[in-house]
Parts: structure tokens; C-alpha cells; sequence
């Protein structure tokens, strides 16, 4: 088990970690290579970059008024999403790991506030898998990806939530730890591969969607001419 | 598609190369390669270096034919030849970078100048060479980019730059030999030669006839246009009389040195030279000698393949193969040695296929030609690879950084820890020393003295005293009594001699230990020598004669007993016994034997001893490894 807990937490971790920051790095330039391509047909060539930094700021933000048939879902997003993003950075042990690694540290999380976002991190993935399952909408609209993700993250949860108490750990500490370990460097693996990737890309893609829109000067006859329809009216 | 799978590859292995060259920057080349002080230069300085440079030798080679025999037959492999050549001294630049122990020191040669250094010679004429490279090459680059009156100030020196290059090369080329002549104690006799400045300056031009080719033939295969065949047949011939001449000048040396019996010897050297002439002359040789093999496209691909692994090996063999057997060293290289090596061609791979697509390296391969070999085929929009590399546009750039990344992730998680975090010194914990007063006196036996402390003076009155230390020698938390007195008069250098142990410390360590130089009490001792076995069963027949069983692995675990062959390996009244006796194919060790031969005396004296002594026979008698440091326990030992 301690060998396997040596490579996860070694090789696997350095490989997933690295191909995270690489393949961001490479989905960003992707993305702005497209970007490029896109500008250089549009007829308009402005660059949207207010626009593009407001629908960023405004969708960072539940929209209450749009969702108003689920405040539930609305509010289990929210949680899971914040859950996600304070705990595994502002967590003390994980502080430890990036002093120990790359000597770099900062302000941890206190303790009882960790756990309680811990706690409310994994309540929110499960009603968030519930919904996905029972919820016809969803389950028309989701692919693997959405079932596998959640499931994912909130396994790292309760695994990190048992690491962190052993005391109420029915499982060997290193069982919880191997687990809790892989399906970290899982996570980190898959980020830019999937729809996770939207931690970087959010902005970029309003940009791109924005810019998008800016058609060719000549788009209308393009397209009438592909469908055959260059004399008809409109 | 053969042109995206090729790519994807060099893409591939280019990746492995950049998370070790970052790691061996920053933490040095202990930890990535497996070099020792015997072999200090390995596959990075072999295979990248000196390999190389004979392998960029086809630069100079057709420059010289073109511009300077004015032959208009190779004009259309002149350009890739120049970029070949530029691409492997770069590729070397770069290699001998990383290959040196201080990296940022390759800049050295330039004001530093050791005048009787043939280094230095090589140095100096790489450095000017890949200048020269770059103004040759500039004519491509000006052409394409429309700079007309830099190109034709550049045309009006391409004499001047041509003579230069070559000049450069035949120097270097055979510097590069004269270097090794420094090396008759470690290279094997059969490459060993004062000839050989000339023999790589020749076969450098050999090879570099090939190399071209190969590369020629490659990317016209790749792009689906038939090569200038002409010019490849022609560089063939000149290839089959350079290595005639080589191969005459080779042999000759070693029968006229009085080195042929070295020839039949039947020695892994032999095979290895053997092996050598067999791909870098006899094949070359005998098929370019036939116009049906030069004019066919393969047959000049696959010739020049061998020629070049031949002669790749030559270098190799001379730069650290054939050095093995005489400094009794082993060398393997890392696989991380093998992925910069790798990663650095793969990557001036990838350059010279984007010169043949952007700056018409070749007049044979034209636009149209590079988009026809690059269109992806007809797609299926519902596959998922479409969706993954082929959808929107970037569908060539999706893939190749999707694999680069991805080998990049994957060496850089294959790094030991030492490789990634540096090597890092472990503290470990002492208890301090402590002083203490002693008697010292005969006891009778061959150590000369037994120590008391100074509670028990009064028992030994009379007695002169003197200080020891209580040092906590083996780290393990236990004190022995250190005569330090003793030591100073042993240890070699006298007064001066206090350097042996206090001056050569390990980080982190404030004095040394004392397995530091006592260390044969704890090594393991092994007397089986397999090569002695191997020469006197007769070499790979004789394996079955210890090793019985074909389809069982050859350990020694399934060996029988040493004593099967060598009945009278142990005297049979012998007062050493072996702990294991199931296996008594290892001798003593020291602690083995003085227990075994000293353990028994004591024993026996035991009992003509006063009362005090009756601890003669105690572990902590000798040794003075005391658990607790309490009169009580002195009492018991005395």
C-alpha cells in the first residue's frame, strides 16, 4: 500500500500535475490561435475585450433571476463551486506539500472552516449528482463527462474529509489517502481534457463566442450560394 | 497521413527531452545520466557530439562540389545539405551544453584561451563553422523572405563563406581525432591509431555523402515526389571510393602496426570491429559499387541507413565503446541520456521538414506538394478524432501539442526525486560526545589495552590515566569509548592527519563516522569471480555446468554448492563457522571471523580470570558499547 501511495503521490502526481499546466497552457494558445483565424475573416474587427470581461464577471455570479424555478441547484452550484476552489488551496496540508515541494506558502484556512466547506462541498456534489440522474432535463442533456466529474470531486472530498479525521475513519489512513491521492491527480489530469477546462478558458470563450458573431462582410451571399438559393429573396 | 505520423513521432520524442534538460540544468548531470568518474563521457558526448559532427560532415562535403568544383549535379541537395549540416552542429552545441558539468561555462573558449588544447582547436572552429553555417544557410531564408540586397551581398561572399566552412571542417573533423589521441591507455588498440585525425576527417566525408541522401530520399518519400536521383547516385559513388580509401587506410594501419592478430582474437572487441567495418565499409562498398543499387531509391535509403549507424558506431567505439574493456568499466546510458539525445534530433527533425515546407529547401518539392502531403484524408465528422484534432482549424497543431505535452508530463514523471528535487544530504542525529578519564593497561591478551573509567581507579591503583571519548560512532544512539589519543598516532599524516576525520565531513555532519573508515568490518564479502568461471568452463558452453536446468532462471539461488567443485575450498577444522550453511559459497566477513576466532579463546580463558574480568565474554567487553552509561554497568564489564 506505501508504494503505491509513493507513486501516486510522486510520479503520478508529477505527471498529472505538469500535463495540467502544459495542456492550459496549450489550450490557451489554441484557443487564441482560433481567435486569431476568427478575426482575420470578420468584417468587424473590433476586439470585444470589454464585453468579453463583463459576461465573464456576470456569469462568475449565480443569476438568481434566470433560475428561479431551481434556487436548490442554484445554491448547491455555488457551494460546490466555492468548496472547490477555497478548500484545496486554502487547506493547511495541502500549504505544507507546495512549501515542502517548491518551498512556496500562504495563509491557511482555519480548521473547523475547512471542514465545514469540506462538509458542505460534499452535500452539494451529491444533491448535484441526484439532480443529474433523476432530473429528465439534465439526463437529455449529459454526457459521461457530467456524471463522472462530480462523482469524482466528491469522492475527493470525503476521502479528504476522512484523511484529515482519522478518528472517524473506518478505512486504513493509507486506503483513504491512496484514494483520496489518485483521483486528485485524476482530476488534475483531466482538467484540460474536459469540460473542466473552463477554469481557463472562461474568458476566452465569451471572447471567442463574441467574436464569432462578427461575420464575413459577405456571409449572406456565401451562405446562399452554398444552398443554392442566390436569387431568392431572403 | 505518413507525413502527420511521422511528425506526430518526432513531436513525440521531442518531448521527452525538455523536462530533463530543465531538471539537469538546474540540479547537474549526476542525476540523470549514468556517467562515472571511469566513463565521463558518454552517449551525450559519443553519440551527440562526436557522432554528429562527422554525420554534419555533409555541409561542407557538397558545398565544396558545388561551389567549388562548380559540379551543377548536387545543386538540387546542396541547400538540405547546408541545413543538415547546420542542424547537427547546432544539435552538438547544444548537446555539449548539457554534457559539460558547468553548463554555463561552454562559453569559456571564448576568452579563455588554452593554445595547446586540441578542445580548444574544436572549440573555436565549431563556434566559427556554425557562423559560417548560418551565412550559407541565410541565402535560403533571404530568397524567401524577398531581402534582395542583403541576398546578393551575401551572394558576392559565398566564396569566401565556402572556403571558410571548409576550411573550418577539415579542421575540426580531424581535430576531433587528435583529441582521442590522448586516450592510448583507455581506447582499445584496434581504433587506436595516430592515423586517426585523418581516418575521421575521410570517413566524415564518406558519411556525409550519405547522410544527406538518406535525408533527401526520406523527405522526398515523405512528400511523395520522386527524388533527384542523379544527384544521390552521384554522392553514392563518391561515398563507395571515400570509404574504399578509408577502409584501405584502416586495415593497413593496423596490419603495418603490428595489430592483426587483434583481428582474429576472438574477443568481444573483435566482434565489435568487426561489426563495425561489416555496416560502415564492407556494405557500403560493395553495393554502391553497382550503378543497379545507386540508381533505386531504396537500396540508397537502406545503404545509407547502415552506413551511417556504422559509422556512428566507429565514433561511439572511439569515444567511450571500445575504451570499456580496458578500464574495466560498465556503462549504460540512462534512458534520460537517451531522451535528450532523441528529443534534440527529433526536434531538428522537425525543423528541417518546416524549411522543406517554407523555404523550398528542395526545388523538387513545391507548395502545392507540401498541402497535398499534408491534407488529413476524408473525415468522418462523426469520429472522435475529428472532433479531437481535425474539426476546426489547427487540426495538425491540436495533435502535435496535444503528444508534446503529454511526453513532456511523462518524462518529467519517470525523474527519480533526485532528479527533480536535487540531492539532498540527510541529516542524521548524534548524541554529543562526551569526555571521560581512563586507565589504560596490559590485559594480557593481543589488543594492548583494556579501558576502565576513572570510577574504578581505585581499584587499579598505580595505573596511570588519561583522557578517551565517549562518541556516539555509529549513529545509533549508543556511546563507544573512542581512544582518541590512539587515532593520532595512526592515522596516516601525524599532526597533520586530523583532516582524515574532521575535515572530510558529509553535509550536515560535524565529525566523521567511524564506518567511514572502518567500513570492512560491515561490507559484504563476496570471493566468486563468474568471469574466472566463465574462462575456465569455456566461455557460454560452460554455463549449463553451474547452472543446470535450461528453462530455470541463471541465479545464483539455483547454483549448486561451491564445496560440489571445490571440496577442499574450507579446511575442514577450521574455527570459523558460516551463519548460513546452507549456502557456503560466501566467505567470512571480519566481524565473522574475529568473532569466530576470538569468541572461543575468551571463553576458554573465562575461567583462569579474577572475578572482575568475568566479563571477557561479553559483546560489551570488547566492544564497548555501552546501553547506559552507569557505574553498574562498568562494574559487570570489568
Amino acid at each position: 500500500m506505501s508504494e503505491w501511495l509513493l507513486w501516486a503521490r510522486g510520479p503520478m502526481f508529477r505527471f498529472a500535475m505538469l500535463l495540467m499546466v502544459l495542456g492550459v497552457i496549450r489550450l490557451v494558445v489554441l484557443s487564441l490561435l482560433n481567435l486569431v483565424a476568427v478575426s482575420r475573416m470578420a468584417g468587424d474587427k473590433r476586439i470585444p475585450i470589454a464585453t468579453a470581461l463583463r459576461g465573464t464577471a456576470g456569469w462568475l455570479f449565480p443569476r438568481w433571476g434566470a433560475l428561479t424555478g431551481h434556487p436548490v441547484l442554484t445554491l448547491a452550484s455555488m457551494i460546490f463551486h466555492l468548496a472547490m476552489i477555497i478548500t484545496p488551496i486554502f487547506l493547511g496540508a495541502h500549504i505544507l506539500l507546495w512549501q515542502r515541494g517548491l518551498g512556496l506558502s500562504w495563509p491557511a484556512l482555519a480548521q473547523p472552516l475547512a471542514d465545514a466547506l469540506t462538509l458542505a462541498g460534499i452535500v452539494a456534489g451529491v444533491v448535484l449528482i441526484v439532480q443529474r440522474i433523476f432530473a429528465r432535463a439534465s439526463r437529455e442533456l449529459s454526457r459521461l463527462q457530467d456524471y463522472l466529474l462530480p462523482v469524482l470531486i466528491t469522492i475527493i472530498f470525503a476521502t479528504g474529509y476522512l484523511a484529515m479525521h482519522p478518528g472517524s475513519d473506518p478505512l486504513s489512513y493509507e486506503a483513504v489517502m491512496l484514494i483520496h491521492v489518485v483521483c486528485g491527480n485524476l482530476l488534475l489530469f483531466a482538467l484540460p481534457f474536459s469540460k473542466l477546462s473552463h477554469v481557463m478558458l472562461f474568458p476566452i470563450t465569451r471572447l471567442v463566442s463574441e467574436m464569432g458573431w462578427h461575420l464575413a462582410p459577405d456571409a449572406g451571399q456565401r451562405v446562399a450560394a452554398t444552398l443554392h438559393k442566390e436569387d431568392q429573396p431572403i | 497521413m505518413k507525413l502527420r505520423f511521422t511528425k506526430t513521432i518526432l513531436w513525440l520524442v521531442a518531448g521527452l527531452a525538455p523536462a530533463v534538460l530543465v531538471m539537469r540544468v538546474i540540479h547537474g548531470p549526476g542525476s540523470v545520466t549514468a556517467l562515472t568518474d571511469i566513463i565521463p563521457w558518454g552517449l551525450w558526448k559519443g553519440g551527440g557530439v562526436v557522432a554528429l559532427v562527422a554525420i554534419g560532415g555533409a555541409g561542407f562535403t557538397v558545398a565544396m562540389l558545388v561551389y567549388i568544383f562548380n559540379c551543377q549535379l548536387f545543386k538540387p541537395v546542396v541547400r538540405g545539405a547546408v541545413l543538415l549540416a547546420l542542424l547537427c552542429y547546432s544539435s552538438v552545441g547544444l548537446g555539449l551544453t548539457v554534457d559539460i558539468g558547468i553548463w554555463w561555462r561552454i562559453v569559456f573558449p571564448v576568452w579563455h584561451w588554452q593554445l595547446h588544447s586540441v578542445l580548444f582547436e574544436v572549440a573555436w572552429c565549431i563556434m566559427l563553422y556554425l557562423v559560417v553555417l548560418s551565412l550559407e544557410f541565410s541565402h535560403t531564408v533571404l530568397a524567401r523572405i524577398g531581402w534582395q540586397r542583403m541576398l546578393s551581398a551575401i551572394e558576392k561572399l559565398t566564396m569566401v563563406i565556402v572556403i571558410a566552412g571548409i576550411s573550418l571542417s577539415t579542421l575540426h573533423q580531424s581535430s576531433l581525432g587528435t583529441l582521442f589521441l590522448a586516450t592510448p591507455f583507455r581506447l582499445h588498440p584496434l581504433w587506436h591509431t595516430d592515423f586517426l585525425p585523418l581516418l575521421f576527417f575521410i570517413s566524415a566525408i564518406g558519411i556525409g555523402c550519405l547522410t544527406i541522401s538518406v535525408a533527401t530520399l526520406f523527405v522526398h518519400w515523405l512528400y511523395e515526389k520522386a527524388a533527384p536521383m542523379r544527384a544521390v547516385s552521384g554522392l553514392g559513388a563518391i561515398c563507395a571510393v571515400t570509404m574504399t580509401l578509408y577502409g584501405i587506410l584502416r586495415f593497413a594501419d593496423i596490419i603495418a602496426s603490428g595489430k592483426a592478430g587483434l583481428l582474429v582474437n576472438p574477443s568481444w572487441d573483435a566482434v565489435n570491429f568487426w561489426f563495425e567495418i561489416l555496416l560502415s565499409v564492407v556494405i557500403p562498398v560493395a553495393l554502391l559499387s553497382q550503378k543497379r543499387f545507386r540508381v533505386s531509391p531504396a537500396a540508397m535509403f537502406w545503404i545509407g541507413v547502415t552506413a551511417t549507424v556504422g559509422l556512428t558506431l566507429n565514433r561511439v567505439n572511439v569515444s567511450g565503446l571500445a575504451t570499456l574493456s580496458l578500464t574495466h568499466a560498465t556503462y549504460m546510458p540512462s534512458w534520460t541520456e537517451w531522451a535528450v539525445s532523441a528529443g534534440i534530433l527529433a526536434a531538428a527533425g522537425l525543423i528541417f521538414l518546416f524549411c522543406v515546407e517554407n523555404l523550398g529547401l528542395y526545388a523538387s518539392i513545391g507548395a502545392e506538394d507540401v498541402k497535398r502531403a499534408r491534407a488529413a484524408g476524408s473525415l468522418d465528422p462523426a469520429d472522435w478524432r475529428t472532433t479531437f484534432f481535425s474539426a476546426h482549424r489547427h487540426g495538425e497543431a491540436r495533435l502535435y501539442s496535444l503528444v508534446f505535452v503529454a511526453a513532456i508530463a511523462g518524462s518529467f514523471a519517470g525523474l527519480s526525486d533526485d532528479a527533480v528535487f536535487g540531492v539532498e544530504p540527510v541529516a542524521t542525529s548524534t548524541s554529543s560526545p562526551r569526555r571521560v578519564q581512563v586507565v589504560k593497561r596490559d590485559n594480557g591478551c593481543s589488543a594492548p589495552f583494556t579501558v576502565a573509567l576513572r570510577d574504578d581507579v581505585a581499584a587499579h591503583s598505580g595505573a596511570a590515566t588519561s583522557m578517551a571519548l565517549m562518541v556516539d560512532g555509529n549513529r545509533n544512539g549508543r556511546y563507544v569509548l573512542f581512544d582518541h589519543e590512539a587515532h593520532e598516532t595512526r592515522v596516516e599524516g601525524g599532526s597533520n592527519g586530523c583532516a582524515r576525520c574532521h575535515h572530510m565531513n558529509r553535509p550536515l555532519d560535524s565529525a566523521t563516522s567511524c564506518f567511514e573508515c572502518h567500513r570492512d568490518e560491515y561490507l559484504a564479502v563476496d570471493l566468486f569471480d563468474h568471469q574466472i568461471h566463465e574462462i575456465h568452463t569455456g566461455g557460454n558452453h560452460g554455463c549449463i555446468r553451474c547452472h543446470p536446468g535450461a528453462g530455470s532462471p541463471r541465479t545464483r539461488a539455483n547454483t549448486p554448492e561451491c564445496t560440489s567443485c571445490h571440496p577442499n575450498m574450507r579446511p575442514g577444522n577450521t574455527r570459523v563457522q558460516v551463519a548460513d550453511a546452507g549456502k557456503r559459497d560466501r566467505p567470512s566477513g571480519y566481524m565473522q571471523a574475529m568473532h569466530g576466532l576470538c569468541i572461543e579463546c575468551h571463553r576458554e580463558r573465562k575461567a583462569t580470570l579474577p572475578v572482575e574480568r568475568q566479563g571477557i565474554d561479553q559483546c560489551a567487553g570488547c566492544h564497548g558499547d555501552l546501553p547506559a552509561i552507569s557505574g553498574a554497568v562498568w562494574q559487570s564489564w570489568l
